[in-house]
């Protein structure tokens, strides 16, 4: 069985790898990220904040979109297509073919996250003579943040098709970093039937938000530790949690 | 379609909020990992998964144990 996981996963690795779509988000943030160090128009401590800024966004952007764009239309085109059905065929849980289409698209992101990160941590290096600790940790966080809204695309899939995926999904990503600022304040302000269902909406969605510790890193600012260990655990839980529920849902489902 | 494009224009409606929450946030209110109510929040959904977890998992057992 880990063989025949370890090959999907492989498939649907050089599969992401090879969509145009990865590539022009790679390149265009990287491109952003290195004219974005190089450039000079401030004073030291200005430009290196604008690295910090500019890198961080850039990086969260591509990962994001990419892990949207890649599993959005995976699943669907495996269907459409008929290239699930040889893979059914074989004594592979269905389970274990979604797992591994997770795996392989979000490896395939992660490549491209890591060659943006060595980027800004090079940047950042050139820049400050020494390796930013806070800019290592606030990468990671931004590396848990896509593989949750990878997640989040996975589970959304096993039900529509891939243009409703992609949008859905980043409506939900925006609703998800919007809630503590607006959703909150804004069942707050009605009250009956709205307030309990803003509420409601809330209390099902990901807190985005608090996977993103770019002001930190930009303005220097010390993070509890506990913090980001109550984080790292919030998002591997809610990640794991929609993976298990696409997994329940694309059980049920007659492809 | 009709679903898509309610979804589309509802996005494209919340974007301001966001970039309107992110200028908010930067000179009003405390950091995220500064914020109680929001360590409060991530507890409580938190501990929901773990119930639901536990939930499902001894349902799948029980099943498991009754149909071989």
């Amino acid at each position: 069985m880990p063989r025949a996981f370890f090959a999907l996963v492989r498939l649907s690795f050089l599969e992401a790898v090879r969509r145009q779509v990865l590539h022009v988000m790679v390149l265009l943030s990287l491109v952003v990220i290195a004219v974005a160090g190089t450039v000079s128009f401030f004073d030291l401590g200005v430009q290196v904040k604008i690295v910090k800024d500019t890198g961080m966004v850039m990086i969260l952007l591509a990962g994001s979109l990419s892990a949207v764009f890649l599993l959005s239309g995976a699943l669907f085109h495996d269907v459409e297509q008929r290239l699930l059905y040889p893979v059914l065929a074989r004594p592979i849980p269905r389970g274990l073919y979604l797992v591994a289409r997770y795996f392989g698209a979000l490896g395939a992101v992660y490549l491209g996250m890591t060659l943006m990160s060595v980027t800004l941590i090079a940047l950042l290096w050139v820049h400050l003579h020494y390796l930013s600790t806070l800019a290592i940790v606030a990468v990671a966080f931004t590396y848990l943040e896509v593989a949750l809204v990878a997640a989040l695309t996975l589970l959304i899939s096993t039900f529509f098709t891939p243009a409703m995926t992609a949008t859905l999904t980043l409506f939900l990503y925006l609703l998800g970093s919007l809630k503590m600022g607006y959703l909150h304040h804004l069942a707050e302000r009605n009250s009956g039937f709205t307030k309990w269902a803003i509420t409601a909406v809330s209390a099902v969605l990901p807190n985005i938000e608090a996977f993103r510790f770019k002001d930190a890193l930009v303005h220097d600012l010390t993070v509890p530790a506990n913090y980001l260990i109550l984080v790292a655990v919030y998002g591997a839980c809610y990640t794991a949690m929609c993976v298990a529920l696409s997994i329940w849902r694309f059980q049920r489902r007659e492809v | 379609m009709k679903w898509l494009i309610i979804t589309l224009i509802a996005t494209v409606a919340l974007l301001p909020s966001v970039f309107a929450e992110e200028e908010h946030g930067h000179h009003h209110e405390p950091k995220h990992w500064q914020n109680a109510a929001v360590r409060h929040e991530l507890l409580t959904q938190l501990g929901a998964i773990g119930t639901a977890g536990a939930i499902a998992g001894g349902y799948l057992l029980i099943r498991r144990r009754v149909h071989p």
